[in-house]
């Protein structure tokens, strides 16, 4: 069960900003590109997700923005704000360091 | 393709958004879901396959339209969508019944989805829920429903108390029972005797314990018969009956049937007037009542006394003063009573009828409550234990958006689920057990009738089953609400510091177990000593048989018929030697009374010596086997003559006659001169429990005695039995008995057979279920609390797997790894058996009216005890250090790194 222990590693919120640190995503996107990079083993239903991402909002971690394409419906865009860039950068250091503490510890590297 | 905006903004109405908002969010999401639907349909979905798969993007176990409020509402200028506010009300009722069912579903699946948890937990309860539900209903039936007579809270029983054994409610005469009815203090008073009557219907006779009564008995009580009336203070068409339901139905086939019916009773026709519930009589096992004919002669009433007297307290009194009225009585009729102590005693009808039991049901309320306890605290283990393993769903969870609270109450609702389902599995666990109770009876419970699982029981037991629910579900959903996913880290890193809190629990199990092992190790204990204390006559080759000496026409013949009746039975071959007595052992020990003794002058002050007198026919003493240790038996002429030897035990001889001859010495007992012949070894005649008492065998064989007064003849009876010494197989010989019974003359009839062993059984019914229950309720503690332990050790093992993991690729033996797991778990065993220990020795005093040679404080047996429950609660800790060790390490820091 890999999509656990990737759960373990980070909390919903640090997986999302995660995935805008690399472009802005509409809600769907971020629903399909989780389930997809989790192996299928994790999954938001939109029940739960557009609450955090109104939650994230809302502490001004992330910015939405409506925008429509050529010939498609309006979509909202999710993109990182600089303090939401500030927040994953100490997030995912606190896992690397424990990644890294973990290594030194068991010699075993990464697991 | 569906258009989705429909459903959401449905599910969002709740939520009472401003418009533009609900607009913003509904078209969002509502986006959302036809990607999933295209998406489902790309990947080869039916049309209605994909719609259903759209719509389960808006289920969850937090409705959408409940996280939306806790949107993000900060810029409100960057957002327009959000200017017009939230305009969130108060949470409707429906809301919150909304998201309870929604707790409860998800509690269900969670119970569904660990099936081995929810058995376990589920049996743990219902056996702890069962059993204290099943001693409620038996509290409740016995000890706190309303008796049923009008107003009986102001009803008493009045009897007269005696300085030798103030606590046994002695009867009254009729002359006493005039003067108090004539107190201002009482309502009412009326009295009731004890009879046994021979009634015949049609052509089956049969006895019956019947009830005579004084005429206002039925007014006193209130007494409504099912069917028919009461009995008439001053009948009119010759003497009446009533009859309990349950005789009725027995004498008559349908109890209806018999109101208006006549019955012979001791040769004279009765009127059946009416049917009497058996949960309304009283005494609660009278199978019949009729009016008191006093025993007077020539207008001068006989000073028997043998009234239970009962009153109804006027409206301003009140028991106390009520007794300081009856003092004053006593003092003024014979102050020479009133100086002894002996008193008239007031006691409530309710505590008269079930006082006695009530240390017994309370014992019994205590012992069950533990393991309640007990089975509360291993829940809580387990669910502890779970939740830890459960940590990492919820920090998913609280990431996704459930608030703390909601955790925290759908912790709480699992535990009341399993509470609830605990309390109906319980309730059906207690009426089975009620049923087998009710037809056993093995404490000879009054008002068993009255033990019911009604509403009272069923609301006792939900309260304890949701009760229940809260108290091992509060430290779990505690631990709930906290958490998150980097605790959930850490945790695993840092190697298991808490745990604290199952520990303590098991310390606690540990504890309550051992406090119910010990009670339950002494009674077990008492019990043994009673069965097998040697009572000094030989009860295994003993056979008594009550005798029924029909309506005692006549008391030659009847004396005469009881002597041939000895003389057949002794023919019988392997009936060794026949003996008439008015007692047979086990029963009620014969009564004391007062001797003098010859040569024993009394200094003033001194008490009189006191000494059981039985009277015995000729061949007793070999009957029973007791040793003749001096002197001479009775012949059969001291019998026939009633002649005035009598025969002493030791331990009256030890008492009373030290210094000097025994033999020849004369003592004074009944205003009678008796001349000691014998002394024969001790023996306990009474019930088994009691040390030999002094006692004197007095010679007889005439159960029934006549005297002529004033130109009536009045007959008296004593209780007659016969011991048979048997030899050989016992149940032949009382075949054998039998069959010689059946051709006896009528006047004698053997009433009931048994062999002496089995009556020393049965008197010990009380002590034994008593020993047996508590052991039953000691073992299944135990039991749990070994779980309990087992769980807390496995669990801090499997938390500390990392840590064992790293430090036995440090170069730790298995064996310290081991030693180390067994001395934590030592550190639990210690602290319960030293707590259960000292909450024992508290408790003792309570249970030592119920030890039988046994100190509450035994040392042997908390020694024992005390160990049996730490070699227990040792392998429990074993199994999870072994286990352990046979992990291998690299495996082990590969599983917890991860």
């Amino acid at each position: 069960m890999s999509g656990i222990s990737d759960l373990k590693k980070g909390s919903a919120e640090t997986v999302i900003l995660a995935l805008l640190e690399e472009g802005p995503l509409h809600g769907y996107g971020i629903a399909k590109l989780v389930s997809e990079r989790s192996g299928g083993a994790l999954r938001f239903h939109a029940a739960s997700l557009y609450p955090v991402l109104y939650r994230l909002e809302k502490r001004g971690l992330l910015r939405g923005e409506w925008q429509a394409g050529k010939g498609e419906r309006r979509r909202r865009h999710y993109r990182l704000t600089p303090k939401g860039r500030r927040t994953l950068a100490s997030q995912r250091g606190q896992l690397e360091a424990f990644v890294e503490a973990l290594g030194r510890l068991t010699g075993i590297g990464n697991a | 393709m569906p258009d989705y905006r429909p459903e959401v903004r449905a599910r969002l109405r709740e939520a009472q958004l401003a418009e533009t908002l609900a607009t913003e969010i509904v078209e969002e999401v509502a986006s959302h879901l036809r990607d999933v639907h295209r998406a489902a349909l790309a990947n080869g979905a039916s049309e209605a396959e994909a719609r259903l798969a759209a719509l389960a993007e808006l289920d969850s176990d937090r409705p959408l339209h409940r996280a939306l409020p806790r949107r993000p509402s900060r810029d409100a200028s960057a957002q327009p969508w959000k200017s017009g506010g939230f305009g969130i009300g108060f949470p409707s009722l429906l809301d919150h019944l909304g998201s309870l069912v929604q707790d409860v579903r998800y509690g269900f699946r969670g119970l569904r989805y660990r099936p081995l948890f929810t058995v376990a937990a589920l049996l743990t309860l219902t056996l702890g829920i069962g059993a204290n539900s099943a001693l409620f209903s038996i509290v409740y039936g016995v000890l706190l429903r309303p008796l049923p007579w009008a107003d009986a809270g102001q009803l008493v029983t009045i009897w007269r108390s005696i300085p030798e054994n103030p606590t046994a409610p002695g009867p009254l005469t009729d002359g006493e029972f005039e003067r108090l009815a004539e107190l201002e203090m009482l309502a009412g008073a009326a009295a009731y005797g004890e009879r046994q009557v021979r009634v015949v219907v049609g052509d089956v006779t049969s006895r019956l314990d019947a009830t005579p009564v004084t005429p206002g008995f039925g007014g006193l009580l209130g007494l409504r018969p099912e069917h028919g009336r009461w009995l008439a203070d001053t009948p009119e068409e010759g003497p009446e009956i009533v009859l309990s339901s349950d005789t009725a139905a027995r004498l008559f086939g349908l109890a209806e049937a018999a109101v208006g019916a006549v019955l012979e009773v001791e040769g004279e026709p009765h009127i059946v007037t009416g049917i009497l519930a058996t949960a309304d009589s009283l005494p609660p096992q009278s199978a019949a009542w009729l009016l008191r004919a006093p025993v007077s002669l020539e207008g001068a009433t006989m000073r028997f006394a043998s009234l239970h007297v009962l009153a109804r307290l006027a409206p301003s009194g009140d028991p106390e003063s009520l007794q300081v009225a009856l003092d004053a009585v006593v003092a003024a009729v014979s102050p020479e009573a009133h100086e002894n102590g002996t008193r008239y005693a007031v006691e409530s009808l309710q505590e008269n009828i079930v006082g006695q039991v009530r240390p017994v049901l309370v014992r019994f309320a205590l012992g069950v409550g533990l393991v309640l306890l007990i089975a509360c605290a291993n829940v809580a283990n387990l669910l502890l234990e779970q939740s830890t393993s459960r940590r990492g769903e919820r920090a998913v969870r609280r990431a996704l958006g459930a608030s703390r609270t909601r955790l925290v109450r759908q912790s709480l609702v699992e535990s009341l689920l399993l509470g609830g389902a605990g309390s109906i599995l319980g309730v059906a666990l207690a009426w089975g057990s009620i049923q087998v109770f009710i037809a056993v009876n093995p404490l000879t419970l009054p008002r068993i009738d009255e033990i019911h699982v009604d509403l009272p029981v069923l609301t006792f037991t939900l309260a304890i089953g949701l009760c229940t629910g809260l108290v091992f579900g509060v430290a779990p959903a505690i631990r709930a609400g906290r958490g998150s996913l980097h605790g959930v880290l850490g945790e695993s890193v840092a190697g298991a510091p808490s745990g604290w809190g199952g520990r303590a629990l098991a310390v606690l199990e540990l504890a309550m177990s051992l406090t119910l092992l010990i009670g339950a190790a002494l009674l077990v204990h008492s019990f043994a000593k009673m069965a097998f204390v040697d009572p000094g006559y030989d009860a295994d080759q003993l056979l008594s048989a009550r005798l029924d000496l029909g309506g005692m026409d006549d008391a030659a013949t009847t004396n005469q018929a009881v002597a041939e009746a000895i003389e057949r039975l002794e023919a019988i071959p392997g009936i060794e030697a026949v003996a008439f007595t008015e007692s047979a052992p086990p029963g009620a020990p014969p009564i004391d009374r007062e001797v003098m003794i010859e040569g024993q002058p009394l200094g003033a002050g001194d008490a009189r010596p006191r000494s059981r007198a039985i009277t015995v026919g000729a061949r007793y003493f070999d009957a029973l086997g007791l040793r003749l240790l001096e002197g001479v038996a009775f012949t059969a002429e001291d019998v026939a003559d009633e002649s005035r030897r009598v025969v002493v035990n030791e331990v009256f001889a030890r008492r009373y006659l030290d210094g000097g001859p025994r033999l020849g010495r004369r003592l004074l007992l009944g205003g009678r001169l008796w001349e000691i012949v014998g002394v024969v070894a001790g023996a306990r005649i009474g019930d088994i429990r009691d040390e030999p008492a002094p006692t004197l065998y007095q010679p007889g064989q005439r159960p029934v005695s006549s005297m002529t007064m004033g130109g009536r003849t009045v007959r008296f009876g004593i209780a007659s039995w016969l011991v048979m010494r048997a030899s050989g197989d016992m149940e032949r010989a009382a075949a054998q008995v039998r069959d010689v019974a059946r051709s006896l003359p009528p006047a004698v009839r053997i009433a009931r057979l048994d062999l002496v062993s089995d009556r020393v059984w049965d008197s010990l019914a009380a002590p034994r279920f008593l020993a047996a229950s508590f052991g039953a309720f000691a073992l299944s503690g135990a039991l749990l609390a070994a779980i309990g332990v087992y769980a807390v050790m496995a669990y801090s093992v499997s938390r500390r797997t990392y840590e064992l993991g790293v430090r036995m690729v440090l170069g730790a033996t298995r064996r310290r790894i081991v030693r180390g797991v067994m001395v934590e778990g030592a550190v639990t065993i210690v602290a319960g058996v030293v707590i259960g220990t000292a909450a024992a020795l508290a408790l003792s005093r309570s249970i030592s009216t119920f030890l039988y040679g046994v100190e509450g404080t035994d040392v042997l047996t908390y020694a024992l005890v005390a160990s049996f429950l730490a070699t227990v609660a040792a392998a429990a800790t074993y199994l999870p250090a072994r286990r352990a060790v046979s992990i291998d390490p690299v495996e082990a820091l590969r599983r917890s790194s991860r």
